[in-house]
This record gives structure tokens, C-alpha cells and sequence, in this order.
């Protein structure tokens, strides 16, 4: 990728941030919530993860496969936007 | 049929309780017009086993005719749900609907685990067993289901085999497939990893390869629920399917849907959880729209079974009483006890478990449940119960309810140790708790005078000190911070915080602290006035009780012990009246299997090992203690 170019994941990091923000139950608000923040440090639990995935999948009307399902994908909102990017094509 | 009780103990819901009335008086605490509900705890048969349940009716005069049966949603949600559904219970029969709450088996209270066989079928059982006891033992005309999520599956499967008169489906689980992706993703999440094939452990709850291929040919869509009326309850926060209303609706049920906020705070954590008081009076209005306006009066109650005999670990009957401990303040619990009881048991120390957290008494991952079971089948009689204002010792005191560290536990803690002296016939008894159940059992070490507390055993223990307004972080920062603290300290030299002189002196002449709102507490211990873990373990050493602490390694109890009294701690575990263990691979609640496995041998095998003589074959904490 150029120096510049925007990633195509960059497009989705706002409206995963603002889920992440209201679903994951977190001790900071969505201004706080840098795009690579771990998520698991600023509070969000396991049970909370759930919520976001169904949120995030309602959203970008995606299915998470197996294989993004672990705590690597939800680690932050950029390891989360690029997982929606790829699962968007 | 449920296996027959032994008579001379079949105790009945009349006789529960020292004084009063037979049920457990209460007001539904619904934010308007609460009006008087009765509560009494009941045991019933189900498909050879017997399940717990809570029965709570309003004004005998003035009731329906219809009764309502909750159906409890699985695993988690199960326990961090049970305190929204006590108080759908209350509106329920505050508005004159007669309610039946329940475990199903393998859940809460009731007999069974989760990796028991044919769980679909047996909890499909479990429902129609429910509205049967109602219809039978109540007189109801027709029986409703309230089902929450899972919950809410099983009552619309139920309702194709067997026609119910209203449903309500509170957050459905639309597809069993999407429930048990959720299950696998949240042990994914918890890193817990996922074997092809293998059971899938979810936030402390295992759902078998069985239970998992059932629940996935679960599909509402396909289903014919036979019904008069249904209520669909959303939640706010995701969008909702439609196809379910649309479903129902050409299948001739005149269906109503309303939106309701509060969901994920309702299933979150006990601790957190909240209360969606305008859902449940969404669910109470509909309900008395549905009703003609005829009231009658039922037939008087009549005496309930309050004891049932379950299996042990080991497919042993044990059995368990359900206790009122106190009506007044309303203190509650269940006795589990071996079959036959014996001079051995009687003689033997009773255990009593507190409350973890504000979970209530089946523990965290029904972790107090099995540990209880463990031990009656070891010849102990041990006491799970609710502080008040937790679980099921239900408080008419808004303060007080859901306060992990009330006021007024060390008075519970008195009045349980006097009841089982008293009425139980208790010489020795230990106290045990995981979290704030801990902090409970360490105080009280410290603080009874009591010589039938002969021990105390504390299990991930957050702090040694609680005041009013202090907040608790969670075990991973705190554990951080203190590590931090202790690397500090060293840098600077700073001695560490076990050096005040004048500890015995303050342990003979200090007055307990006086707590808000509680005047019966007076003769009672309460939170420590100061926070001096080196003091208290000073005065805990004058009582020679034994504490024995066990710790996950991730958590940091083990680290503000050390670092706030390390020289008392050593000399206590030399002298052999502390001793410390570690269970290898557990979180604080102990959610994996396998750890709690682990801290259950090495409490019941230590137990068993000191009390009865049985070799203990190395526990957890004789192993630890001498490394």
C-alpha cells in the first residue's frame, strides 16, 4: 500500500468504533476508543464480545466465519474493521 | 416418577422457618403499586428427578385463575437473569397470576448436571411438569409460559406439543444454530480452545456434543406453537427478525411485538445487572389485558414438599432441604446432606458457602451447587445460601438489594451460624467463599468470638477491607497495580505496609464499626473501621482458627497478602494455622472445567482428608502449602 492510500478497512473503522462504544460495555467512551486500543484492557469481557459480534454482523450484514471468531479479531477497532473489510470483499 | 423422599424428612413449606407464615412474605418491588406477594420454595418431579422452583402468589382471594410458569433461558443467562425474573415473578403475582419459577435439570437448584443425556427432551419434560404442578397442586385453569431467550425456544417447542393458553418470548432464540454459534464464540472469546466434536464450554457452563446437535435442530420458524395469544419482546439494542411475528401471525395467534431496552444489562454480570422494570411491566400489562376480569379463589396452598433427594457426584442420593433460615430478616438456603445421615455426619463440621459476588447461592458456573453436592457425598452437611438482598433472601429494601458487599452480611453470618446451631443441632462449622464470599468468611475469622467457627476457607479473595462507596476493579487490573506497588516499594526501599506496633492493642479494645440503616446489627460484627490486613491476621491468630486460602495464579489475592503482611504470613503458615494453595489454569470464577474440577478435589479432599481420616492422596493445598 502507498505511503498515503487510505487501507479499505479504513472506511469501516467510525461505525466499529460507535458499536464497539455501545455494545461493549466499556469503561470509556467512543472518543476514547483509539483504532488500535485494545478493547480487552479498556473492560470488554467475553460475555460483551457476543453482543458486538451480533451487532457488527447486523450491521454490515456479514456472518463471522470460525475462523475470525477468536480474541485476535476482536482485540481492537482495527483488527475488527479489517476483519468487516475482508468479510465485505 | 421422582425418587420417593424418606418420609421422616419430607419437610414441608408450614414448617419452614422458625415463625411466621409458611411462605416467605414479600412485596414485589415493581417501581409502582407494589401489592403483598408470598413466596415459597417447592420441589417437584420431572422425568425420575426432582427440579427446585419458587412459587409466589399475591391475595389468595383475588386470583386468577390462569397461572404463569417462567422458563429460565440456559448457562449464564440462567444465573445472571435470575434476579430480573424473581421480580417478573413478584409483578406477576402482585397483578393475581398465580407463578411457578423453576430450574430446569442440571440447572440451579434442581437435580442433574450439564453433561447429563437428552437435554432438550428432558427440559421440553421439565416444562410440561411445571404447568402440570400448577394445574394440579394450584388448581390454575390453564397454564402461560414467560420463556427467556433459550427459555423462550423451549416454551414455543413445548407449546407445539401441548397447547399452553398465553406465551411470551422475551428475546428469543429464533434458530438453535445462531444460539449454539454464540456458545462457541463466547469460549472462543474466553480462550478457551474449541475441539471439533468435543462439549463446548461457555462462560462456565458446558453444552455437550449432544446437547449442541439438538439445539440446532431448534428453528421457532418452523414450528406451530399452539396458543391463544403471544407476546414477542424484543430487544433494543439489535434488530429484531421479523419472520417470527409474521410466522405466528399466519398461524392464526393474534400476536402483539414490543421493543424493550434493558436486555444486555439484565444478563450481564450479577454484580452489574439490572432490573428492566418497564419490560416487566410491559409483560404484567399484557398479561392483565388478556384476562376477562374473573377472579376466583383458588384452593387454599397447601403444604408443599420443601426436600427432595438428588444425585451425588458419584450417581449417590443425597438430599437437600430448602431452608428458611430467617423470615425476618429474610435469609435463605439450601442444605444439602448425605443419605442416610449419620452420628459420623452430625459430628462432622457443617460448611457453609456464601455468596460470591452478588451471584445468587448456586455460586458462579453452579460452582456452590456441585461443591455442596461434593460434600454431603463426603459425609458433610453444607449450607448454600443467599445474604440478604441477594438471590433468593429476597429484601423489601431497595438499598439493600443486589449489594455485593451489604452492610449487613456479618449479621447474616451470625444469624445463619446461630440457626444451625440452634436448629440444625451444629457444634463446628466452616465458613467458605469465592470473591466477596471470601472477604466474608476471612472478617468473620477475625471478628466472631464464636468457637463453634473452627475455620475459614477463602477462595480468591479481591480485598480484606471494604468500606461504603469503595469499588472493587477487576482481577486483571488489580493484580497489575499491585505488582506495580510492589516494584515500587522495592525500588524505593519503602518498608512494606506490616508495621504498626500497637496491633494486639487494637485488637482487644477496638469496637466494630457501626453500619448504615442496620440497628439489628449491633450485636453483630460489620466491616472493619480500619484497613489493616496485618491487624486483622493478628486477631484472626488470637481465635487459632485455621484460614486457608486458595488462589488462582492470575488473580491478586495472593500479592496484597503477601505484600501487606508478609512476615505474619509466613509465620501463620509455619505454625500451620494459614495455609495457601494455588489451582493452576483458573480465572477468578473458575469458568474452565478443569480448574474447578481441581479446587473441588482439593477442598473436599482436604476436608474429608482432616475430619474423616480419608487419605487425601495429595490435595491442591497440601501440595502447595509445602511448596
Amino acid at each position: 500500500m502507498p505511503h498515503g492510500q487510505e487501507t479499505p478497512a479504513k472506511k469501516y473503522i467510525a461505525d466499529v468504533r460507535l458499536i464497539v462504544a455501545r455494545h461493549g460495555n466499556l469503561a470509556v467512551g467512543a472518543e476514547s476508543i483509539g483504532e488500535h486500543s485494545d478493547l480487552y484492557l479498556l473492560g470488554l469481557t467475553s460475555l460483551a464480545t457476543v453482543n458486538v459480534m451480533l451487532a457488527l454482523e447486523n450491521h454490515f450484514d456479514i456472518e463471522f466465519p470460525d475462523t475470525k471468531l477468536g480474541r485476535a479479531t476482536f482485540s481492537s477497532v482495527g483488527t475488527l474493521a479489517e476483519a468487516v473489510s475482508e468479510l465485505k470483499g | 416418577m421422582a425418587r420417593k423422599l424418606c418420609d421422616p424428612m419430607l419437610v414441608r413449606v408450614n414448617e419452614v422457618g422458625s415463625e411466621g407464615s409458611s411462605m416467605m412474605d414479600a412485596h414485589a418491588s415493581a417501581p409502582t403499586a407494589p401489592a403483598p406477594v408470598r413466596r415459597a420454595p417447592v420441589y417437584f418431579g420431572s422425568r425420575g428427578a426432582w427440579l427446585f422452583g419458587w412459587v409466589h402468589r399475591g391475595d389468595a382471594a383475588h386470583t386468577h385463575r390462569r397461572g404463569v410458569v417462567i422458563c429460565a433461558p440456559g448457562g449464564h443467562e440462567q444465573l445472571h437473569a435470575h434476579r430480573a425474573l424473581r421480580h417478573l415473578a413478584d409483578a406477576l403475582a402482585a397483578a393475581g397470576f398465580p407463578v411457578m419459577r423453576f430450574d430446569l435439570h442440571g440447572t440451579g437448584d434442581s437435580d442433574g448436571a450439564d453433561d447429563d443425556p437428552d437435554r432438550i427432551a428432558t427440559w421440553l419434560a421439565n416444562l410440561r411438569s411445571a404447568a402440570g404442578w400448577m394445574r394440579d397442586s394450584l388448581g390454575c385453569a390453564e397454564v402461560s409460559v414467560v420463556g427467556l431467550r433459550f427459555g423462550a425456544a423451549l416454551a414455543a417447542r413445548a407449546a407445539a406439543d401441548e397447547p399452553l393458553a398465553d406465551l411470551v418470548l422475551w428475546a428469543p432464540v429464533l434458530k438453535g444454530r445462531a444460539y449454539v454459534r454464540e456458545m462457541k464464540f463466547l469460549s472462543k472469546a474466553a480462550g478457551v480452545p474449541l475441539e471439533k466434536g468435543a462439549a463446548i464450554e461457555a462462560a462456565g457452563f458446558v453444552l455437550s456434543e449432544q446437547t449442541a446437535q439438538d439445539l440446532t435442530d431448534i428453528d421457532l420458524i418452523q414450528l406451530r406453537p399452539q396458543c391463544r395469544r403471544a407476546l414477542l419482546v424484543d430487544r433494543d439494542d439489535l434488530p429484531a427478525d421479523p419472520q417470527l411475528l409474521e410466522h405466528l401471525r399466519g398461524l392464526g395467534i393474534e400476536v402483539q411485538r414490543t421493543v424493550q431496552s434493558g436486555f444486555a444489562n439484565m444478563v450481564a454480570e450479577p454484580h452489574l445487572g439490572k432490573v428492566p422494570h418497564q419490560a416487566i411491566a410491559e409483560i404484567v400489562s399484557w398479561f392483565c389485558r388478556g384476562e376477562a376480569g374473573a377472579r376466583a379463589e383458588l384452593p387454599p396452598e397447601q403444604a408443599q414438599p420443601a426436600a427432595a433427594l438428588v444425585a451425588g457426584p458419584g450417581r449417590e442420593l443425597l438430599r437437600e432441604r430448602a431452608l428458611c433460615i430467617c423470615p425476618r430478616p429474610n435469609l435463605f438456603g439450601i442444605l444439602s446432606e448425605p443419605v442416610p445421615d449419620t452420628t459420623a455426619t452430625v459430628e462432622l463440621p457443617a460448611i457453609v458457602l456464601l455468596n460470591a459476588g452478588s451471584a445468587h447461592h448456586v455460586g458462579p458456573n453452579r460452582l456452590h451447587v456441585a461443591l455442596a453436592r461434593r460434600l454431603a457425598a463426603a459425609g458433610f452437611r453444607c449450607l448454600r445460601m443467599d445474604l440478604h438482598g441477594l438471590g433468593d433472601s429476597v429484601t423489601a429494601s431497595s438499598e439493600l438489594e443486589n449489594e455485593t458487599y451489604p452492610p449487613t452480611a456479618f449479621r447474616d453470618v451470625g444469624l445463619v451460624m446461630n440457626f444451625l446451631k440452634k436448629e440444625m443441632g451444629v457444634g463446628r462449622m466452616v465458613l467458605m467463599g469465592l470473591c466477596s464470599g471470601a472477604y466474608y468468611a476471612f472478617q468473620s475469622a477475625v471478628q466472631f468470638d464464636d468457637p463453634a467457627l473452627l475455620e475459614c476457607v477463602m477462595i480468591n479473595p479481591l480485598t480484606f477491607f471494604w468500606r461504603e462507596g469503595m469499588v472493587v476493579e477487576t482481577p486483571q487490573t488489580m493484580k497489575l497495580k499491585i505488582r506495580q506497588q510492589i516494584q515500587s516499594a522495592a525500588l524505593n526501599g519503602d518498608p512494606l505496609s506490616e508495621n504498626s506496633d500497637d496491633r494486639e492493642h487494637r485488637c482487644a479494645t477496638e469496637q466494630p464499626q457501626r453500619v448504615r440503616g442496620a440497628s439489628d446489627t449491633a450485636a453483630f460484627p460489620s466491616h472493619p473501621a480500619t484497613d489493616d490486613l496485618a491487624g486483622d491476621l493478628v486477631c484472626a491468630a488470637r481465635t487459632k482458627r485455621l484460614l486457608t486460602f486458595l488462589f488462582s495464579r492470575s488473580d491478586p489475592g495472593y500479592d496484597i497478602l503477601t505484600f501487606s503482611a508478609k512476615r505474619l504470613v509466613d509465620e501463620m503458615c509455619a505454625t500451620g494455622q494459614m495455609r495457601v494453595g494455588f489451582i493452576e489454569g483458573a480465572d477468578h470464577n473458575f469458568t474452565r472445567r478443569v480448574p474447578r474440577e481441581a479446587l473441588l478435589d482439593a477442598i473436599v479432599a482436604d476436608l474429608s482428608g482432616r475430619y474423616r481420616g480419608t487419605a487425601t492422596g495429595g490435595s491442591a493445598i497440601g501440595e502447595a502449602n509445602r511448596g
